[in-house]
């Protein structure tokens, strides 16, 4: 299959802050999620994408073409951004028409009820965008976006605010563009979101790719992972002397009534320790995974390259 | 050569809100003025008093009104974040720049319009003469005309442009095309006032008072046209080579 977007050798600094070094990636039709934690340089990589920013170094080709060198891709381009920005004194259905209108859209009317229903705004289109919730924006902005057809959408962090069911009702929908033969690119943090999206996984970490894949294929590497585990208890140097007796310890730190453990299998650990607990008389208080945000399984990824 | 949807976009985001009513009571200052100062004054040194007021005080009012709107027309939405929802639009760059510009022009020339009426009304209903204010109209429009093609272009460009516009029409326009004669081609206020000068029948007394301007509208507009171009040339430019957001 050809890649719709492509990116090579790209990078973005500003300053002396590195967003995105040297990144070669391309996507083909189908929804593809853009995986990695609060400053990744996810929305970076998006706004080169999309021409908003100019690459330090590299080049973006949409359809082999330069956004930035020639507009007339943008009537196939739609972005969902990030910010909660949008036009507050519009109603839903103007601020969609004005992107169709400019977005050269024929049977505009049509064009503008399909979007709305779409992301089941219609019933409140009238309102003004100034009254609208957090997630309601978000849904204004992904029928901005859809209104023009484009074949290439970059989405974001779209959940961002949705509701639970608005959540499930957007993933199905970006699930059928997906389906439908474009190529959709969806940011999120969030694992168990992209999960539910898109098939192919790309991480990012401190503006690189860090792993590219299914989302199965992450989830391995993540199983293999070192894990550090905090147990809360009233004996730990008992604690300690304990777990250093078992194989899969690779380290401990006592802190206090807190042991923090390194391990190589966390669930085997998470089932033995009660047990041996007991059996030596001492009290567990609480098990806690210590790094289990998003960030360090990503600066895993990218360390153990 | 402009993109009417997008100019719609534009004009329908300026002419709203507070800033709009603002800087048209700004620009209604120099009305105000002119009225208070005509007070028990001759026919004849009221018209010499309107027009000494229209080129010194609104060559302040206008410009500064002028640059609040003319910057805004882009800032606000680099600033708000909305600017992706109309810069990725199949729409050539100079053509999008040129719908800025003409944009910014109209709302511009529409704030000079509401503070120009005030002294259309103050000359009229105190002199009983409605053709003495007339020419300030072609001033304004001049000056909207020639402001916006210079502030637009800093509005996308800087994030206090209103600061760097404060400091080109009081230190350039305001002191360095005054008193350096060979530069005063190049201020858009002394073009607007070289059509005003060519549009009315100056006294002697105001005439010298506008500083080096030579009465004309064949060579200001061209010079008008001249700055537009180089406005929207560096604007498209800069939409081209700079980050959107």
């Amino acid at each position: 299959m050809t890649a719709t977007v492509e990116a090579r050798g790209l990078s973005k600094w500003f300053g002396q802050k590195v967003a995105v070094s040297e990144v070669d990636v391309a996507f083909e039709p189908g929804i593809t999620g853009l995986l990695g934690p609060n400053g990744a340089g996810k929305t970076t990589l998006l706004r080169l994408f999309t021409g908003l920013q100019r690459p330090s170094q590299g080049s973006v080709q949409i359809h082999g073409v330069d956004p930035r060198a020639d507009q007339r891709i943008y009537s196939r381009v739609a972005m969902v951004p990030e910010d909660e920005a949008v036009y507050v004194n519009l109603t839903a259905r103007q601020f969609v028409d004005l992107n169709a209108g400019l977005a050269r859209v024929k049977d505009r009317e049509r064009a503008v009820d399909a979007a709305l229903a779409e992301v089941d705004l219609t019933d409140v289109s009238h309102r003004k965008l100034e009254g609208y919730s957090k997630g309601m924006r978000q849904r204004a902005k992904v029928a901005a976006a859809l209104v023009g057809g484009p074949d290439v959408l970059f989405l974001d962090e779209p959940l961002n605010g949705a509701d639970p069911v608005q959540r499930a009702h957007l993933i199905d929908l970006f699930r059928r563009l997906g389906d439908q033969g474009r190529t959709v690119i969806v940011s999120s943090h969030v694992l168990a979101e992209v999960e539910r999206m898109a098939d192919r996984v790309i991480a990012m970490v401190d503006g690189r790719l860090a792993a590219e894949g299914t989302v199965a294929s992450l989830r391995a590497l993540m199983t293999d992972k070192p894990r550090l585990v905090r147990i809360v208890t009233d004996q730990p140097r008992d604690l300690g002397s304990l777990l250093l007796r078992n194989e899969k310890v690779a380290g401990l730190r006592i802190e206090g009534q807190t042991v923090e453990v390194s391990t190589s299998d966390a669930g085997a650990l998470a089932m033995a320790l009660p047990g041996a607990a007991r059996d030596a008389g001492i009290r567990v208080r609480q098990i806690l995974p210590a790094d289990e945000s998003l960030e360090s399984v990503f600066r895993y990824l990218v360390e153990g390259r | 050569m402009i993109d009417l949807r997008l100019v719609r976009h534009f004009v329908r985001q300026l002419a709203r809100g507070k800033r709009f009513w603002g800087m048209a009571a700004l620009a209604s200052v120099t009305g105000f003025i002119a009225w208070i100062s005509s007070i028990d004054e001759t026919d004849q040194d009221i018209a010499e008093i309107f027009h000494i007021v229209t080129a010194t005080v609104a060559g302040a009012t206008i410009s500064i009104a002028f640059l609040v709107m003319g910057a805004a027309t882009l800032r606000d939405e680099r600033d708000a974040g909305t600017l992706p929802f109309i810069f990725m639009k199949p729409i050539a760059r100079w053509r999008w720049a040129t719908s800025a510009w003409a944009a910014a022009a109209v709302v511009s020339f529409a704030v000079g319009v509401v503070g120009w009426l005030v002294g259309f009304l103050a000359m009229g209903m105190t002199t009983g003469s409605w053709t003495l204010a007339i020419p300030a109209l072609g001033l304004y429009a001049a000056a909207a005309v020639g402001y916006t093609a210079v502030f637009v272009p800093l509005g996308y460009l800087f994030t206090r442009a209103v600061l760097v516009g404060l400091a080109y029409v009081f230190v350039w326009e305001g002191i360095i095309t005054t008193f350096v004669t060979g530069l005063s081609a190049s201020s858009v206020w002394r073009t607007a006032m070289s059509i005003y000068a060519d549009l009315t029948v100056l006294p002697r007394d105001a005439l010298d008072s506008l500083g080096p301007v030579a009465p004309g509208v064949g060579g200001g507009v061209l010079k008008l046209v001249g700055t537009v171009v180089v406005g929207v040339g560096a604007l498209t430019w800069a939409l081209r080579r700079r980050d959107a957001l």
